[in-house]
């Protein structure tokens, strides 16, 4: 049983709140919910609409036609027409004058109910379509801030809308509703964040606004300066000074970040940038996505240094990793990027979460003898110190530097230097080798026929995939590229497409250069997610 | 010395006779006089790049050597993970009136915690003799041959309408002074900045007409806590003029107790 609902109206009038408030209630009878939140770049008016997919099964991915679609407006029933199957229901705003086909339930949202208050008035009418108690609407809407108003609206709506079928109470609780910004912020705390620090830049300003929220809560700091350059100074600040920092942005905030990001790797400070690209290049489209800058993120900053760069593809995804992060950064004292994409940082996913704090200790000064930053070591991670220890003289450089941290022109000490950094490459590459998470596999295990994709695309490739009969491969991690685990799963394949959401193909680029040679690939630009029926038509369309 | 050992074993490859020499020594004198209520181990220096940023490998106390423009924001970043450090940026000014201008205005205007040291040579001399934001429009440099074609800014006044809380001149030639200045900025709580008028004997001497024209507000009777006094008394020079007539002031401008960003964080 599988149903989606499109809610659409103008900016400001509750539209993503509508779909979150039916996202939960779902959620909590049983249902495995995934929600896509589209919305142009602007405050009040144009045209938004939340997409609310929904199943007794597990689902990560968005669908282009709707079961239901609720239209507050003329523009939502135009752009949305093409979007309805045959016997879609549509509940219209009492003034819309566009006529559509099939069932139509005509409804006051907009007379009755103020700004984002129709939210409560869309939950009533879909809850009483759906025949589920009005108990269970209550249950959501009691954490809204005025609830007794929003509890009037629904009850309202609920009671003079009509029923349509019953969306009957399942078995099992499928896990949270929560966004992949949401699973970032909760990763980073756990994974010992002591301060956030960002300027603001769509889609990466949820984490920045969720931290802010909760800062009290979680025990942090959360701090907005004045822009990418200083922002990426402070979170060197901090982390040199001990504390777990980390910062995120989108692809204009990270190149104004990358002189610093390779200070990073020359001073060897641990730090956590995660990255949420949008539809770029420049300012590009901003509320919506693309998977462009694979390649910045990997190559970004002058000169040679180790990074990391983990790549999640949902809200779970997002929590571990993230929290993986930060230890990764303390644990080999180099940058760590968390790349994500919209439909990743934006989109609800329903999955188990379960909570724990996973705060590796680093490797620490013993406290014998002088100290030294830059001590050369087998591994290349020399033991930290923080200013304020007794004893310890701390002595970063952004300089090549000697073992103490003092500038060096040295051709000596330089080879030395540059050769620990390298050391410390291998370490990590290292510690990734053999291990089985480094790359995802899913869809039909046994298939010839591959899907390699990566990021927010998973979910639609996984679910594509068993429907074809389609094995899908991702890497988890960008860098150190699991090219060995990779080649593993791809051994024996004869068909290898590469479904990815840039132009010029950044992630075929990046197999190429690992000597993985695609047979097909799916590219899609227009900055919107794969719909599942886009990959469906693609895969389809295909010669055998 | 008070049992402190702050030299470290870095050749220093400042000119003979430069500006930063003074700067190093009134700093070191600071340290030494404040040893005795500031563990040396809370010591945190960061520098920008330039002939000054040499300076924190020349001091045994913590630092972090950072890029062009960025120090006071690094310090930022420790202030706030760990209130207990002492703060000290060491910045140029053409690292940190061009390059590192957005973070100045803010450091100030947040009121963070931190001291700011700007070694103002009027000139970008580690890259061989440019114009900086404070060199007068007369400078002759080798990528403006005929001077630049736009007048310098008042760091001073620029600092006091941005809202720092310490805002003082200092002069590389007068170490003693500086040295006092130093101190009260670093015990100041709150964005503490120095403008240090520090010559460069390569591309720039200014050592004798400073000498000449500079005076202490201290003895002319300056109210530091007076704000428009303040004021008045920026735009006394404006770091164009080189008259004989000009009259230099140095020492602490304006000083206010206001509560911190870290306090307010």
């Amino acid at each position: 049983m599988e149903r989606s609902v499109i809610i659409g109206g103008e900016a400001g009038e509750g539209i993503k709140e509508a779909g979150n408030l039916l996202s939960r209630v779902l959620v909590s009878i049983g249902y495995s919910v995934f929600t896509y939140h589209d919305y142009p770049s602007l405050i009040r008016g144009g045209h938004n609409f939340s997409s609310v997919r929904f199943s007794n099964e597990g689902i990560y991915a968005p669908v282009r036609k709707a079961d239901y679609i609720v239209a507050l407006d003329d523009r939502s029933v135009k752009r949305h027409r093409g979007d309805a199957k045959e016997g879609t229901v549509w509940f219209l705003d009492e003034k819309v004058k566009e006529e559509v086909e099939g069932t139509v339930v005509r409804l006051p949202f907009r007379g009755e109910a103020k700004g984002v208050m129709r939210s409560s008035a869309v939950l009533g009418a879909l809850l009483k379509a759906f025949r589920i108690p009005k108990e269970e609407g209550l249950e959501v809407l009691k954490d809204l801030k005025n609830f007794e108003e929003n509890r009037k609206i629904f009850e309202l709506f609920y009671d003079s809308s009509q029923e349509v079928e019953e969306i009957v109470e399942v078995e099992g609780i499928k896990g949270e509703y929560f966004s992949g910004s949401e699973g970032i912020a909760l990763g980073a705390v756990d994974g010992g964040l002591d301060i956030y620090i960002a300027y603001p830049m769509t889609p990466a300003s949820p984490v920045l606004h969720y931290l802010a929220a909760h800062k009290k809560e979680f025990g942090i700091k959360v701090v907005q300066p004045e822009n990418e350059i200083g922002v990426i100074n402070m979170v060197l600040g901090a982390a040199y000074a001990g504390g777990r920092a980390m910062t995120g942005t989108s692809g204009g905030g990270f190149a104004l970040m990358t002189e610093t990001l390779s200070l990073a790797g020359m001073s060897e400070t641990p730090s956590v940038i995660y990255l949420a690209q949008r539809g770029a290049p420049s300012t590009g489209v901003p509320t919506y996505t693309e998977q462009a800058d694979l390649l910045f993120s990997l190559f970004a900053g002058h000169g040679d240094f180790p990074r990391i760069v983990v790549a999640p593809s949902n809200a779970l995804e997002c929590y571990l990793f993230t929290r993986e992060a930060l230890n990764l950064a303390w644990k080999f004292q180099v940058p760590v990027i968390v790349l994500s994409s919209k439909n990743v940082a934006e989109s609800f996913f329903t999955q188990p979460l379960e909570r724990e704090k996973v705060v590796e200790e680093p490797k620490l000064w013993d406290g014998s003898g002088e100290y030294k930053r830059y001590l050369i070591t087998d591994d290349g991670v020399s033991p930290l110190a923080f200013p304020g220890t007794k004893g310890a003289v701390v002595k970063s450089n952004s300089y090549e530097h000697d073992e103490v941290g003092i500038t060096t022109e040295d051709p000596r000490q330089i080879v030395e230097m540059k050769d620990k950094r390298e050391r410390k490459r291998e370490t990590i590459r290292k510690f990734f080798e053999g291990r089985e998470d480094t790359v995802s596999v899913g869809g039909d295990l046994n298939s010839k026929r591959v899907l390699v994709t990566w990021g927010e695309n998973w979910g639609v490739c996984c679910e594509v995939g068993e429907e074809l009969g389609y094995k899908t491969v991702k890497p988890n991690y960008m860098e150190p590229f699991p090219v060995n685990r990779l080649k593993e799963e791809l051994e024996g394949a004869k068909e290898v497409i590469v479904v990815e959401l840039s132009p010029a193909g950044q992630f075929e680029k990046l197999l190429n250069l690992y000597g993985i040679k695609p047979t097909g690939r799916f590219r899609k630009y227009d900055t919107r997610p794969i719909f599942k029926e886009d990959l469906l038509k693609f895969l389809s369309g295909r010669e055998r | 010395m008070s049992g402190v050992n702050l030299k470290t074993y870095a050749e220093n490859t400042w000119c003979p006779g430069c500006g930063n020499f003074g700067i190093l020594r009134a700093f070191e004198m600071a340290v030494e006089e404040l040893s005795g209520e500031i563990p040396v181990e809370n010591f945190v220096l960061s520098s920008g790049i330039g002939c000054h940023g040499k300076i924190v490998d020349y001091i045994n106390l913590n630092s972090f050597y950072s890029i062009h423009g960025r120090a006071l924001n690094n310090l930022q970043g420790m202030k706030l993970v760990n209130d207990s450090l002492v703060c000290v940026g060491f910045v140029g000014d053409g690292d940190i009136y061009a390059e590192g201008i957005s973070h100045l205005v803010f450091a100030a205007k947040r009121n963070a915690d931190i001291t700011a040291i700007v070694h103002d040579n009027r000139a970008y001399s580690l890259t061989t003799g440019q114009f900086t934001p404070t060199s007068p429009s007369h400078f002759k440099g080798k990528s403006t041959p005929e001077g630049p074609p736009e007048d310098p800014m008042n760091p001073i006044l620029l600092m006091l309408s941005a809202g720092a809380t310490f805002v003082a001149r200092g002069f590389a030639g007068d170490i003693p002074h500086l040295k006092e200045l130093i101190k009260a900025a670093i015990k100041h709580r709150g964005f503490s900045f120095i403008d240090v008028l520090q010559p460069c004997v390569t591309f720039y001497n200014t050592f004798p007409y400073y000498r000449k024209h500079c005076y202490k507000l201290e003895e002319a009777g300056h109210d530091p806590t007076d704000f428009n006094a303040a004021v008045e008394k920026a735009k006394e020079w404006d770091y164009s003029e080189d008259s004989e007539d000009a009259k230099i002031p140095i020492g602490i401008f304006y000083q206010v107790e206001k509560p911190t960003y870290e306090e307010r964080v």
